[in-house]
């Protein structure tokens, strides 16, 4: 992960442990849904849908840090605006491994202690913890 | 919307869920109140449910489902009612299209993501000075329909003092022109008061005058003569002979 753009991440979070933890909980389920949405609108063959998953999926990770995912997840947007799909799929087997990498280097910086504001997220998160 | 210059009330349209809480949490931060929309559909509906008035400065994402950025903007523009609110475009700086079109769309600024908190002030606090300025402007204009509302109101006689308060509190021009008009008014409502009171007394003394001529008029009568020998011989005859006359 970018060292300052994480910085300014955690700046944004005003160093709130609670509230950082939140919002690692946030990205972590809401990313994978984000890739979810995006591995069915290429099965449905759907650009659109695709193109917006991929555009979030881009933002709020840019916004976390996590560049890679970030990256991978512009080039398929770009792909999906212009219609042209080929190689996406290739790129969602790579972000699906980013995303796992930058979840695991999140989950370790994620404050001890704080419990999930949400416990549909904590669900998914906290096997991840363990495996640690 | 809040009296404080460098505070605001804001509404942040994003459909992530994410950066609707990093906007929501650095902004309540700096000290502004913040509602949050996950659409143009939601954001226009409480746009309109809360009325312009209640937001300084909408915080817009361009790609969103249901309804853009895109979508939203013109939606805003053609609203009397939220025509004049500011919208800061939030967006990736990869798509400077966008942006540009945002901007011609009538969008006031745009914010780069990742979001940054210094950036994010000086923005933000630049939409806001623009927006009290704007709204300033706007009483002033309302203000001055009033005044001129005012002179139609004396010329009908249906002018009321009290329409003319909040523009006569102002420490300007407008104001010592209200205050001059409520003065003005005053007087020519005095002198009214004071005329009609002098017609009162006038009509007063005219019927006092038209009743004495009418008493005089009817003593000074042949028939009233008659009657008052008439009378007078009466009352000797009653009293007999030892009556005088």
């Amino acid at each position: 992960m970018g060292r300052s753009t994480l910085a300014n991440f955690l700046a944004m979070t005003g160093d709130d442990p609670r509230f950082l933890a939140e919002v690692i909980d946030t990205f972590v389920s809401d990313a994978r849904t984000q890739l979810d949405t995006m591995n069915q609108a290429l099965s449905a063959g759907d650009v659109d849908v695709l193109r917006r998953a991929a555009h979030t999926l881009k933002s709020t990770s840019q916004n976390l840090g996590a560049a890679a995912l970030g990256r991978v997840s512009a080039e398929i947007e770009v792909m999906a605006r212009s219609r042209e799909i080929d190689g996406v799929a290739q790129r969602l087997a790579a972000a699906d491994a980013q995303l796992a990498a930058a979840t695991d280097e999140l989950l370790r910086r994620r404050p001890e202690g704080v419990p999930s504001h949400d416990r549909r997220r904590w669900a998914w998160v906290a096997p991840r913890r363990r495996r640690q | 919307m809040t009296a404080d210059a460098g505070r605001g009330s804001l509404l942040v349209v994003d459909d992530s869920e994410l950066n609707r809480k990093l906007l929501r949490n650095a902004l309540e931060r700096q000290g502004h109140s913040v509602e949050t929309a996950a659409d143009g559909v939601a954001a226009l509906s409480t746009l309109r449910e809360r009325g312009a008035g209640a937001f300084d400065v909408v915080l817009l994402d361009i790609v969103m489902p249901r309804l853009d950025g895109f979508g939203t903007l013109p939606e805003m523009k053609a609203d009397r009612q939220l025509r004049h609110l500011p919208v800061i475009v939030i967006s990736t700086l990869d798509d400077l299209p966008s942006i540009v079109r945002c901007i011609e769309m009538g969008a006031t600024d745009f914010l780069p993501k990742p979001f940054n908190a210094s950036l994010l002030r000086a923005r933000l606090h630049t939409s806001l000075a623009d927006k009290r300025l704007r709204d300033l402007e706007l009483e002033y204009l309302e203000q001055v329909g009033r005044v001129v509302a005012a002179a139609g109101a004396v010329e009908d006689g249906t002018f009321e003092e009290a329409a003319l308060d909040a523009v006569a509190r102002r420490g300007d021009a407008l104001g010592q022109l209200a205050r001059t008009f409520q003065r003005m008014a005053r007087e020519v409502a005095k002198r009214e008061a004071r005329l009609r009171r002098q017609v009162d007394q006038l009509r007063i003394e005219i019927d006092e005058a038209r009743q004495a001529r009418t008493v005089a008029d009817i003593t000074g009568s042949e028939y009233f003569q008659q009657l008052r020998d008439k009378a007078q011989d009466l009352r000797r005859a009653l009293n007999g002979p030892s009556a005088g006359p």
